[in-house]
């Protein structure tokens, strides 16, 4: 095994990652060794061509389905440089105030993390699509709001020389979307930060002077096709870390601290998990629409979020996806995927409660186990979500809606004024009912003691001075948004924390 | 080439994929084996536990008909077969229920990704966006108005 030595090594190069090693490029430019290790590879552009299976087997774990262990929900998750950036649709929502201070946590303050998250906003040129660049889909989602009175907010997206392909969630093939493997790394790069890809981080363990790092590169062809070959050669290393940071995700995050022996001093380790469970919903309109052309994100419904748990989004899916994602089969599922070109679709997502039996946990191989269940306050914010979706497409002139929690699934017009009768929590059957999850936070949560969280507020693990914790799982909560912005905020605040400690 | 998983059980998967995707049954066998098999590649990478709990369920779909209606799945009519597998779907077991979700999301896999499928559900990829519209319509107008 050989040995390397570093000042920081940082594990994962997503939403997290990537924004610790920007802020910490001031100290590779002064000539401290900051290593940014990625499970995955690097992809460029040119690897892009918007085909589901290719792009779900090459950037998704587990082909974007990976199971949480009653097979209730699949989670979506990438790997590779830039980690979930990769395939997010860029919504950059600041984080809710009521959140924050629901967390309270001393130091990490809601007006601080909005102006790091402005800032990202800028620095990844966040801004409203102009209105040409809207697609019908989301003008009937806007429209259907508003025949209703209800406000549609138009958010921001990170995005530069977008051309609408509306392939986000499946790499972008126009490298418009910025993420960290577009804005972030890159100017760490430039700055001295190095990166190793293919590496796999197996454990890691307190040494004298910081952090033992056993880091396994791989050279293993991939099974989907030829891909770069890592910068380090293959082999074990075991790299020695001043500090040491760990942003792997909120799955990935809690196995490696799990499997590398630190459950046993930090009870709620891989517990408080949670992901704002979804469902993508159709409704059918009399004539085609562009759904399959134009960003495909832009706007929201929030106004219930703080009484009824849940929040709406406009979103488009591609076949499989949305062939997954519709409750049942036969001919009246085959007939709605027939009118793909007429479907207007939304995301419903529901608040769920951060618990201690939802967790991560690790198998015999030290790889990680997803506990979680659907809980019956989450069914009933998805089913409220269901119903406030149902109204915004018939609003919108849909002749025709799928509500997976309604037998018979589909709502005609007639079913208008009875929709609260018609989609019900007894028609909604887990394990039936497709619900995925893309928001997963949790499992490293942030407080202040070892009895009730995993990190300090500063993303410090406890009785670990050397070891830090940068990405989504050191939520306490759910967010109640889109969660990537308040990644990077709440990342660039940890950063400040190991920058002091270097600087020491 | 990925190992077999699904497609030996070709002849009892097919009437459970054309009650699941009617335009299956318009598939020859080639093209069916071809959704099988595309099928077999996504399963490669996982746990060979899921692929014989697959396997087996294939087998509990096909024979338990015989318990309630004295057939086969396959020898159901295709109302009944349809009537079974909602019945499943809608069962108080959660395994049956994630049995039948699991099995109709790998047909789905194997039939809905295809290209050729997807530009006739009016889908196809354009990386060029909005350009590559205004590109195409401007070329059907081409071709209307010469």
């Amino acid at each position: 095994m050989s040995r390397i030595d570093c000042d920081v090594a940082v594990i994962g190069s997503g939403a997290g990652g990537g924004t610790v090693v920007a802020a910490l490029a001031e100290l590779a430019r002064a000539g401290k060794r900051v290593i940014l290790f990625e499970k995955g590879t690097k992809l460029d552009r040119s690897r892009f061509n918007g085909r589901e299976v290719d792009m779900a087997e090459l950037l998704f774990e587990a082909g974007g389905s990976f199971p949480v262990v009653d097979h209730s929900v699949t989670l979506a998750f990438s790997e590779g440089v830039g980690g979930s950036t990769q395939v997010y649709t860029g919504t950059s929502l600041l984080p809710p105030k009521r959140v924050i201070e629901r967390w309270n946590l001393p130091g990490v303050d809601h007006a601080d993390l909005c102006e790091r998250a402005e800032a990202f906003r800028v620095q990844n040129n966040a801004h409203l699509l102009p209105g040409p660049d809207i697609n019908d889909n989301n003008r009937l989602f806007q429209k259907g709001c508003e025949a209703l009175g209800w406000h549609a907010e138009q958010f921001p997206v990170n995005v530069k020389g977008c051309k609408g392909s509306s392939l986000c969630n499946l790499g972008c093939p126009n490298d418009a979307k910025m993420g960290t493997q577009q804005v972030q790394i890159p100017a760490a790069r430039a700055a001295g930060v190095e990166l190793v890809t293919r590496a796999k981080v197996r454990t890691v363990r307190a040494g004298d002077a910081g952090g033992i790092l056993d880091v396994e590169v791989s050279a293993a062809p991939h099974p989907h096709g030829k891909i770069a070959q890592s910068e380090w050669e293959p082999g074990r290393y075991e790299v020695h870390a001043h500090t040491v940071v760990v942003a792997g995700g909120a799955v990935h995050s809690p196995a490696l601290l799990l499997r590398s022996g630190f459950g046993l001093d930090l009870p709620v380790l891989g517990r408080y998990w949670t992901c704002q469970p979804a469902h993508i919903l159709v409704g059918e309109h009399d004539k085609p629409l562009t759904n399959a052309i134009g960003h495909p994100k832009s706007f929201l419904y929030d106004q219930r979020v703080a009484e009824d748990r849940y929040f709406v989004e406009a979103c488009m899916y591609f076949p499989f996806v949305t062939a997954k994602n519709l409750t049942g089969f036969g001919p009246e599922h085959h007939r709605l995927l027939k009118a793909y070109e007429r479907l207007q679709m939304i995301l419903v997502l529901a608040c769920d409660d951060a618990l201690p039996d939802q967790r991560v946990t690790i198998d015999a191989a030290g790889e990680p186990v997803v506990h979680y269940k659907l809980m019956p306050p989450t069914i009933t914010a998805l089913c409220k979500a269901t119903r406030a979706a149902a109204q915004i497409f018939f609003a919108a002139g849909a002749l025709a809606v799928h509500a997976p929690s309604a037998r018979p699934t589909l709502l005609t017009r007639a079913d208008k004024d009875h929709i609260d009768a018609r989609i019900s929590e007894r028609h909604f059957l887990p394990g039936s009912v497709s619900v995925s999850a893309a928001h997963l936070m949790g499992g490293c949560r942030m407080g202040t003691t070892t009895a009730t969280s995993v990190t300090t507020p500063h993303g410090q693990v406890h009785g670990q001075p050397w070891l830090y914790v940068a990405d989504a799982s050191l939520f306490p909560t759910a967010i109640e948004v889109n969660p990537y912005l308040t990644v990077m905020a709440l990342a660039d605040h940890v950063a400040q924390a190991v920058l002091a400690r270097e600087s020491h | 080439m990925a190992a077999a998983i699904l497609t030996p059980l070709h002849d009892k998967l097919r009437p459970i994929a054309e009650t699941m995707v009617p335009p299956i049954a318009d598939l020859d066998d080639a093209a069916f084996l071809k959704v099988l098999a595309l099928i077999d590649v996504r399963l490669a990478g996982e746990p060979p536990a899921l692929g014989r709990q697959l396997r087996l369920f294939v087998k509990v779909l096909t024979f338990l008909p015989i318990f309630f209606a004295l057939r086969t799945f396959g020898g159901l009519a295709p109302k009944r077969r349809l009537a079974f597998l909602e019945a499943l779907q809608d069962c108080p077991i959660q395994k049956l229920r994630v049995g039948v979700w699991g099995l109709r999301t790998l047909i789905y896999l194997g039939y809905y990704t295809d290209p050729e499928v997807q530009a006739a559900l009016g889908y196809r990829p354009r990386l060029d966006g909005w350009e590559g519209l205004a590109r195409e319509k401007a070329q059907q107008a081409h071709e209307v108005h010469p």
